[in-house]
């Protein structure tokens, strides 16, 4: 598993790229380092490519104990940003769709796609 | 006295049944806005046009705003094109910018918010109107208050801040346009949100008022749903800044009529 973290200055996306077995406990040891990185601030928009991952065995309640790191780390994380989730398989999508669902009543926007460009774009319509 | 006159409000809300109207009209860009109506009085009643958070739609006030019936407004919910779904209630105006390839920021919504404003005085409103906004829509209504002052007589902001850096806006965004305030407004939010907001509270320059909770409360306009812990003390704050719109409707006194 390996997932890398790079911001782009000033303002964002946080762009976090994953690949191999990814489970619960790694999605929250990547949020963790993105709070900690001194060029992160809050409100930041993010791109999660998860289109290499390899995610089968991820359960309902890793899902949940994402969100409710969110949930806790909210002041840290900030509010009205936007979280793109990019997926090539189908049973990535059906995950990242549950953490949309949980996640739901968290200020954030949150979309799905398979298209990467399409992610850049609806994170930052203006350069597109 | 006060918890029990809210409680008798809220219980009035649940047995009146308002029942809400679905309706349509377009934004400047002529995308069709979906929102709902809560008319439970004459049209010179005071007005309240209520705009969603962040992912939301207008189901957000599927149980605030009958209870604003009881206290005596009408009312207008409205489907920004950014967001989504809540309570069952998927954002019809979003879905529709979507099909159309419309951009869908926050700022994108800002045209929405003011076509419902117009809309309402155009058509449903004789009596003053308030905007309510909860978090991006709360700044955004903070906005159009010192942006538009003609165009309402009090603004709700459940939730600001200055959150439009990221789309390429000044810092102070919102609180250059919240100096030119002139009509009463009152904020509120979760307890820790304070720092967000109080920037531009400070600037405001009209009358204010804000509201936190003692304990936690919650982001946006859900704190009045009866999901979070602290909604009666919201809705007692809330009201105390909403009464003084309702005003009392006498009836003519005899003799008054045809006099000249």
């Amino acid at each position: 598993m390996t997932i890398d973290c790079t911001i782009k200055k000033p303002s964002g996306p946080v762009i976090i790229t994953a690949s191999g077995p990814v489970n619960g406990k790694d999605i929250i040891e990547a949020l963790i380092k993105m709070l900690q990185d001194p060029d992160f601030k809050e409100g930041m928009d993010a791109l999660w490519d998860f289109r290499t991952v390899h995610s089968g065995n991820s359960e309902t309640a890793e899902i949940r104990e994402i969100v409710s790191f969110v949930r806790a780390n909210q002041k840290k994380r900030g509010i009205n940003y936007r979280v793109a989730l990019v997926v090539s398989r189908d049973i990535d999508f059906g995950l990242a769709r549950m953490f949309e669902a949980y996640s739901h009543e968290l200020p954030f926007d949150i979309q799905i796609f398979k298209d990467f460009n399409d992610a850049q774009k609806w994170l930052n319509p203006s350069n597109h | 006295m006060k918890f029990l006159s809210l409680t008798m409000i809220i219980t009035l809300a649940c047995l009146t049944a308002y029942a809400s109207e679905n309706i349509t009209f377009f934004s400047d860009d002529s995308l069709l806005i979906t929102a709902d109506s809560y008319i439970a009085h004459e049209d010179s009643a005071p007005f309240i046009i209520l705009f969603h958070q962040a992912g939301f739609s207008r189901g957000e006030y599927k149980e605030i705003a009958p209870k604003l019936n009881a206290l005596g407004f009408n009312a207008l919910a409205i489907d920004q094109r950014s967001g989504k779904e809540v309570n069952g209630v998927i954002n019809q105006t979003a879905s529709r910018a979507v099909e159309k390839n419309l951009r869908d920021t926050y700022l994108d919504a800002l045209p929405d918010l003011l076509a419902s404003i117009r809309y309402v005085r155009d058509n449903m409103a004789t009596g003053k109107v308030i905007l309510w906004g909860s978090s991006y829509s709360a700044a955004l209504v903070l906005k159009i208050g010192g942006d538009y002052p003609d165009l309402m007589d009090g603004i709700v902001a459940f939730s600001p801040g200055e959150y439009f850096e990221r789309l390429g806006e000044n810092p102070d965004f919102i609180s250059v346009s919240a100096r030119k305030i002139e009509v009463p407004v009152f904020i509120s939010s979760a307890s820790d949100e304070k720092d967000r907001w109080w920037p531009i509270y400070q600037v405001i320059p009209a009358q204010k008022s804000y509201f936190l909770p003692e304990m936690n409360g919650i982001h946006g306009s859900r704190a009045l749903w009866s999901s979070t812990p602290e909604h009666l003390d919201y809705w007692n704050a809330l009201k105390d800044f909403l009464n003084p719109f309702v005003i009392i409707q006498k009836p003519n006194p005899p003799g008054n009529l045809n006099m000249r």
